[in-house]
Formats: structure tokens, sequence, C-alpha cells
């Protein structure tokens, strides 16, 4: 091929490049197939999806030439599983390879997707997980313990979940894990244990498992990896819809129904169907209901009380309002929600975290183990805020070895135990930058404190040592940098620098009620 | 200021007396203190005093809610 048309190839979009190759003679296809492997990786390009394109008499001619190219095994049962039905029809397959005939004999829909049947000896899949989209969501137990076969043998098969309508891709390897881990946490719940301390179980192992995405409302954001089923309990992170998914799925595997509801502020969450909710008085409620996993994540994982569980539309409003009293609406929504009109009080949501051994016996939840060695460590270093703040960071890592990873659930965290003036603060800020040097921005948990005893103070916790490092301010600011999305919130003054502030609390809440959560 | 003014401005004083400032009170029929209590608190508006850096600050999240709810108990 000549440089002029490799140059075009450069320029033009997946969709142009597949076109202009489609255009190519037989005998060029297969000279480009074999001598430019590493522009057809870099670019994405699968030879199949140029082959599968061409009129019937030009895939004939070049399976004519098929192993003159210098294709992979896998590349050319691609080639050869995407051939239309007719040409199919007309290859004697009695003297191929094995690999060759099974590939010609698995039938495909339209556009070259294989039919997915459980009835096939998975075998014959491998290799072609390009080829295989597949929608598990309604499978049978024996349907998911066969197709965990498969997710084996074709790691990269794309599986689907659908939320509101809309298909999120995992991959079958994140769907095998995270199959996995649902039936580690379903299986071990003990089958005497009522609907609401089943629930109960689901949402804490659920707070336990994921973090809501840290980079959510910045450049850095991708919406289809925080939503997608499997994905997100395998990546360990999600958005609203995305957790509430998960919390769906699950639930309807103890047999609880429910509706994936979005508040005004564009805010997911659940309402249940139809549960039974037992009370302090010892009466028994049954009706519908809200439960809102994300906001429940931080409260989970920190062994904190879950003050979204099986909550009344009334009781959901008012979780809303801010300390300033500024309504979120997050939860808001009339129509949908105003028969959710059961929900546990105070004292019933403690007892029946007792009954399942997420509260103790005076139905105290963990957190409060974390809060009173935070308290000790207040009164041990009150005339030091930088140690007092160190002593913290260790506390909070002993209860949470994870807390680098599950950021925003940290930054929760840390918003109970720093206490702004036992660290004779002018100035703390808990929030979130990026590492210069990484091209995906992940995002790193950062505490700034600007004490009055101390002076300036800046840690980042640190995935790779789990633990909170401290840093000079050169240092900080050199090595990080705030998201492009949050500084223009703050007017484009980094955290770090001097801003008003209670104006920027209150624009910030209206700039996110218009995104998609 | 001069003479003529002052006499002047004390003329407008005296004709244009303001009203006393009148205290809501409670119903009459409301005797239990408590409940008077209660009803001058139902009747106070709170309004939201702007200090500077008085409090950690986060990031606001709807999302999970992060800045929005109330601190987490135990």
């Amino acid at each position: 091929m000549d440089s002029q048309k490799m140059q075009a190839l450069s320029k033009a979009n997946q969709e142009g490049r597949l076109a202009m190759l489609r255009a190519l003679d037989v005998e060029e296809l297969g000279e480009f197939l074999t001598n430019h492997r590493e522009f057809c990786k870099e670019q994405n390009i699968h030879p199949f999806e140029i082959t599968k394109a061409l009129d019937s008499e030009r895939q004939k001619e070049f399976l004519s030439k098929l192993e003159q190219c210098n294709l992979t095994l896998n590349e050319k049962r691609e080639i050869l599983t995407t051939l239309r039905p007719e040409v199919k029809q007309s290859i004697d397959i009695t003297n191929l390879p094995k690999e060759y005939a099974t590939a010609i004999q698995i039938p495909t829909k339209y556009g070259g997707q294989i039919e997915f049947e459980f009835d096939r000896d998975f075998e014959e899949y491998r290799g072609l997980d390009n080829l295989i989209t597949v929608s598990p969501e309604d499978f049978t137990p024996e349907q998911r313990k066969r197709f965990m076969e498969f997710c084996d043998i074709c790691p990269n098969a794309e599986v689907l979940s659908s939320l509101k309508d809309v298909a999120y891709s995992s991959s079958a390897i994140e769907y095998k894990e995270g199959e996995e881990w649902i039936a580690s946490v379903i299986d071990n719940i003990p089958s005497a244990y009522s609907q609401a301390q089943k629930i109960a179980i689901i949402d804490n192992a659920i707070g336990k498992k994921i973090s809501h995405t840290p980079t959510d409302g910045t450049e850095a954001f991708e919406p289809k990896n925080s939503k997608a089923l499997w994905k997100v309990i395998s990546n360990g992170y999600g958005v609203c819809n995305g957790v509430a998914k998960v919390e769906q799925y699950m639930l309807k595997r103890i047999g609880v129904e429910s509706e994936i509801v979005s508040g005004h502020g564009h805010h997911g969450f659940l309402k249940l169907i139809d549960v039974e909710l037992p009370l302090a008085n010892g009466e028994t409620v049954k009706g519908n209901t809200i439960l809102d996993p994300t906001w429940n994540l931080a409260r989970q994982r920190f062994g904190g009380m879950p003050d979204n569980f099986c909550i009344t539309y009334e009781q959901a409003r008012k979780n809303d309002l801010t300390s300033l009293g500024l309504d979120s609406q997050a939860h808001k929504n009339d129509e949908k929600l105003q028969d959710a009109t059961i929900g546990l009080d105070e004292q019933s949501l403690r007892n029946l975290h007792t009954s399942v051994g997420l509260a103790d016996k005076e139905g105290m939840f963990p957190l409060k183990n974390l809060v009173e060695k935070s308290d000790t460590i207040n009164e041990m270093y009150a005339d030091n805020p930088e140690e007092n703040l160190k002593h913290q960071f260790l506390a909070l890592s002993q209860a949470c070895p994870e807390f680098a990873t599950c950021q925003n659930s940290t930054m929760s965290a840390l918003r109970i135990i720093l206490d702004f003036d036992e660290l004779k603060a002018n100035r703390c800020v808990v929030n979130r930058v990026y590492d210069k040097t990484d091209k995906d921005k992940n995002a790193v948990v950062y505490v700034y404190l600007d004490s009055k005893v101390s002076g300036k103070s800046f840690f980042f916790a640190d995935k790779d040592t789990g633990q909170f490092v401290q840093l000079p301010q050169e240092e900080f600011i050199n090595r990080f940098e705030c998201y492009e999305k949050d500084l223009e919130k703050l007017g484009g003054i980094r955290s770090w620098e001097d801003r008003p502030k209670e104006k920027d609390r209150l624009s910030s809440i209206e700039d996110q009620k218009g995104e998609e959560i | 200021m001069n003479v003529i003014e002052r006499i002047m401005s004390f003329i407008k004083k005296f004709f244009n007396k303001q009203e006393e400032i009148k205290m809501i009170e409670a119903p009459e029929r409301v005797t239990n203190i408590k409940e008077k209590e209660d009803f001058f608190s139902s009747i106070k508006v709170f309004r939201p005093i702007q200090i500077e850096n008085n409090e950690i600050e986060t990031l606001i999240c709807i999302g999970d809610g992060l800045g929005i709810q109330k601190d987490m108990k135990y």
C-alpha cells in the first residue's frame, strides 16, 4: 500500500478506515493485513470487521488467499465465523482443520455476532470473544453456572446489563468475578433470616465492596464504566444508578422487587416494593420504602448507621437538606414516591442491624470505636495539630485499610474524625486531585491543613503504601493538580489557595443538579 | 444645623411619631410554659451565618451525598 493511502488511513476515523480497507481489491487487502499488523493493532482494526462486509464473491476470493495472509488462528476463525451464510454453505468443510470447520458452523446474527447457545461445546467459542455478546441478567441459576464456564473460555466476551433501557458493557471475566462475589454474599445469609435482615446484609456488603466513582463530575469521568452491573462490582466503583442497579439485581435474587427512581437532582436510588419491615414496638409494616445504596456507601464502609436504609419518602426528603438548609432535591419525585410510606425509625433500624450482627447489643454501630479513638487523639495531641492529624490518619487506616481506594467514602469519614477546632485550623480541606504523571487522572484524596499552630500541611492518600503521606507544599503542588471541572466550580482557584467559601458550596450543588450522576 | 432647622425637625418628629414595635405573643390558650417556648421557637427565622473557614471543607457530590448529608452517626 502506498504512503498516500496509509496517510489517509491514519487520518480517518474508525468507520472511515474500515470503509477504505473494504474498498481495496482482495489481493491488496491481504497484503495490507500481512504487512501492517502493528498499525492494525494500534488502531484496533480486526480483520473480520473488514471481511464481513465484503460481498459474497469477494469473500470467496479472500478465502482463497486466506492461508497466504499472516494472520493468527483466532483472526482466521473470526473471519470464517463472520462469512455470509451463502458463502459458508458453499464451503466444503470435510477436509478443513477442525478449528476452521467449527468456526464456519457457528451460527451468526446480522452483523456477524454469534448467536450464543448453551448446548454448544464452549470450546468452539474459544478465541471468538470479539464476536460474542450476551445479556445474562435473567439467567436461571443453572444457566448462570454454565455461563461461568463460558467466561473462563472467552474472558473478553461482552456481557450486557441494562439501565434505563440503555445497555452497558462488562467483560465476561468481570461477570464471573461479580457473580462469585454476589454468591459469596447471598449464599452466606442464613436462610432463616427475614426479608429485612437479608436486605440489611446485602446493603452492608455493597457498601463494603463499592465506593462512589471518585472522578464523577470531572473530565476524567467515564460513565459507561460506572453503570455496567458487573464492572461496577469488579472495579469497586459506581455512580448512583450503577450502585442502585447492583443492589436491585441482588435483591431480586432474594425475591425483593424494586424500582430505580430518579430524583430531581438527577440522583438514582431504589424504591423497594411491598416489603415487610419489623418495628421496635413489635409491629410489622408492609408496603413500599426507599433504600438509597449510594448515600449509604460511606456509612457501610466505615461502620456508621445507614440512615438511608428503608426510609419513608418524607424522611428521604428531610435527608436532602444540607446543613445550610439548602434543598438538594436528590430524592424529590412526588409522582413515583408518594406511595413510599413505610420506613424504619432509628430504634427499629438499630434493632434490625443488631439482629444480623452489624450493630452491637445496644444498637451501636462499629463507627463508635473510630470516633472514640479520634476523640482520645484530640485530647492527647491538643497542642500539636500536625501530630493529631497523623494519628487520626492512622486510626482511619486501621478502621479501613483500603481507604486510599475508596476515595469518596474516605472523604466522608474524614469529615467525622477531623475536628476543625481541635486542629486549631484556619482552614482544613478534604478533597481530590490527580497526579500530573497519571494520564488516566485517577482521583487521589488529599488533606490540606492550615493551622494556627503548625502552619500549612499537605497529605495525600497513597494507594501504594496504604498510608497518608505528608509532602512539603512545593512538592505537593508540583506533583498534584485539581481537575479542570473542580477548578471551574471554584472560579479557577485551587482548594489550597484563598477563596470565598460558602458561596462556592452552594453554587457547587446547583452545578451538579444538571448532570446525570 | 441652624435653629430653624432644629425646630422643624422637632415638629416633624412630633407629628410623625412612629408606632411602637409590638412583639408577637403566644396564643392566650397556650398556658403551658413548654408549649409557649415551642411556639416562640417555631416562629424564629434561622438565617445561615456565613462564617469563613469554620469547618472541614469537602467535595460536594449528590451521587453519594458527600458534603450534603449530615455527618455519619453510630
